[in-house]
């Protein structure tokens, strides 16, 4: 979700490398935040969390943080989409709306969530519950 | 306090909508720099490797 925002800014202001560097960078930070969660449950007989398609959600993350930089690593090379003077918000379609509005939310949610697991301090290292919904 | 970066981020997503770049940009940065700090001091579990 961090990495959306660079493309966000994309859809909203019009394409910049500024925007691709902070995506890319949120790409590398959760990238490196998954790895170590990988890690954490990397050895034989660590049943670890659910799967999905036989991979942990973590091993997913991760895939999905090298796709999103190696992504924005190859839009960065269609020079000719910084040569127009940028239009800011003109012709933001509906699509585009609706997967702005998409993305900020479930930032927002993400964070609402957070905030009923583990209250006003650090979540716990294997939290099991909501520290506000007991 | 672990929720700041994704209420940040909210925030950043809100100054881009309103098309404020420069500091949805910057909120976007402070946001990431405040995560990697939180992370280090949640991630205390040593990792199970042995080489």
């Amino acid at each position: 979700m961090r990495a959306w925002l660079g493309l966000a800014l994309n859809l909203r202001c019009g394409p910049r490398p500024s925007h691709y560097g902070l995506a890319i960078l949120s790409a590398l930070v959760g990238g490196a935040i998954s790895t170590r969660q990988v890690l954490l449950h990397i050895m034989p007989g660590d049943a670890g969390r659910r799967t999905v398609l036989g991979l942990h959600l973590y091993t997913w993350a991760l895939i999905l943080f090298v796709v999103i930089a190696a992504g924005c690593a190859l839009l960065l090379m269609f020079e000719r989409q910084f040569e127009a003077e940028p239009s800011p918000g003109a012709g933001l379609k509906a699509f585009g709306v609706a997967a702005f509005a998409i993305a900020a939310l479930l930032v927002l949610g993400n964070g609402v969530s957070t905030v009923l697991e583990c209250g006003g301090g650090l979540c716990p290292d294997d939290p099991t519950d909501y520290q506000l919904l007991r | 306090m672990m929720s700041l970066p994704f209420f940040g981020f909210f925030a950043a997503f809100c100054l881009a909508w309103a098309e404020r770049r420069g500091a949805a940009l910057s909120l976007g940065l402070v946001s990431l720099v405040v995560l990697l700090l939180l992370f280090r001091r949640h991630a205390t579990d040593s990792l199970p490797l042995s080489f």
